[in-house]
C-alpha cells in the first residue's frame, strides 16, 4: 500500500488517518497508534524542516506501508527527494540533564527511536528512504 | 487542541486538551508569552491531553527554563501514554508532575 502526498504539515492528519484506517484490521492497543504517530509526526517534520528546507508544492513524500509476519509488524517506509538527510546521525540528547542545562531541541528523532522498534536509513536514487518497523502488541 | 486559561493574581492555571502537536504548540506558545512574565505560579492541567510529540516537549521545557528563574510550575492530572513519553525523555526528572 502507498500514498504520496504534499510535503506539507497540513497534509499529517491526512497520512495519520490512513494508517489508522489500515491498523484497524489488526487489534493494535491504543498506545501503539500513539506511539507510531509520534513517530510518523516527527519524521515528517524533519523532512519538511531539513530534507526539504524551501517550501514548493513539488516536494513530495511517499509513504508505503506494508504487515509483515514473524514478527508481526508494521513495516513503513518515508520516502522524499530533497537533500540528503540521515536523521539516524543526529546524536541523541542527554536526558539526565538538569532543566537549565537541557537543549529544548533534538528531541524528534529521540522519540521517533523510542516510539518503534528498527529504523534504518539509505539514501538511494536520490532519495532519502527511512524505514521504520513497530511489530504490532495485539 | 483547546487551551483554558485561569489567571488568578500571580497564579495562572493552565488547562490543555486534545493534541500538543507541531502544527497546535505555536498556540500554546502564544497562549502563554503575555501572561507568564508576571506569574509565580503556574499550574499546567493535562488531563484532557491525550497526545504530545518533541514540538509540545520543546514548549514545556522552555517554560521550565523560565519557572525556575521566577517561581514554581506544576504539572498534573497526566495520563499513563503522556507519562511514558515524559519518562522516555527524561522529562519526569526535571518536571514537577502531581
Amino acid at each position: 500500500m502507498n500514498v504520496t502526498v504534499k510535503a506539507d504539515i497540513n497534509e499529517l492528519d491526512n497520512v495519520l488517518e490512513i494508517i489508522r484506517d489500515y491498523l484497524d484490521s489488526k487489534s493494535v492497543s491504543e498506545k501503539f497508534k500513539l506511539g507510531l504517530e509520534i513517530a510518523l509526526e516527527e519524521i515528517f517534520t524533519n523532512i519538511i524542516n531539513y530534507s526539504y528546507e524551501i517550501g514548493s508544492d513539488d516536494n513530495k513524500i511517499e509513504i508505503i506501508y506494508n504487515f509483515k509476519d514473524n514478527p508481526s509488524r508494521i513495516v513503513i517506509k518515508i520516502i522524499d527527494k530533497g537533500t540528503q538527510f540521515n536523521p539516524l546521525k543526529h546524536k541523541d540528547p542527554d536526558t539526565t540533564l538538569n532543566a537549565n542545562d537541557r537543549d529544548i531541541g533534538g528531541l524528534g528523532i529521540f522519540l521517533v527511536k523510542k516510539n518503534i522498534n528498527n529504523i534504518d536509513y539509505e539514501f538511494k536514487d536520490n532519495q532519502n528512504i527511512l524505514t521504520i518497523e513497530k511489530i504490532l502488541d495485539f | 487542541m483547546d487551551i483554558e486559561k485561569n489567571v488568578e493574581g500571580k497564579k495562572i492555571v493552565v488547562k490543555v486538551s486534545g493534541r500538543l502537536d507541531t502544527k497546535s504548540s505555536p498556540e500554546l506558545n502564544d497562549a502563554l508569552k503575555n501572561d507568564l512574565p508576571n506569574v509565580s505560579e503556574l499550574i499546567f492541567d493535562f488531563e484532557g491531553l491525550n497526545y504530545i510529540s518533541s514540538s509540545g516537549l520543546r514548549i514545556i521545557l522552555s517554560t521550565q527554563k523560565l519557572m525556575n528563574k521566577q517561581g514554581t510550575m506544576v504539572i498534573k492530572n497526566v495520563n499513563e501514554f503522556i507519562m511514558e513519553v515524559f519518562d522516555a525523555t527524561g522529562f519526569t526528572d526535571i518536571l514537577t508532575i502531581e
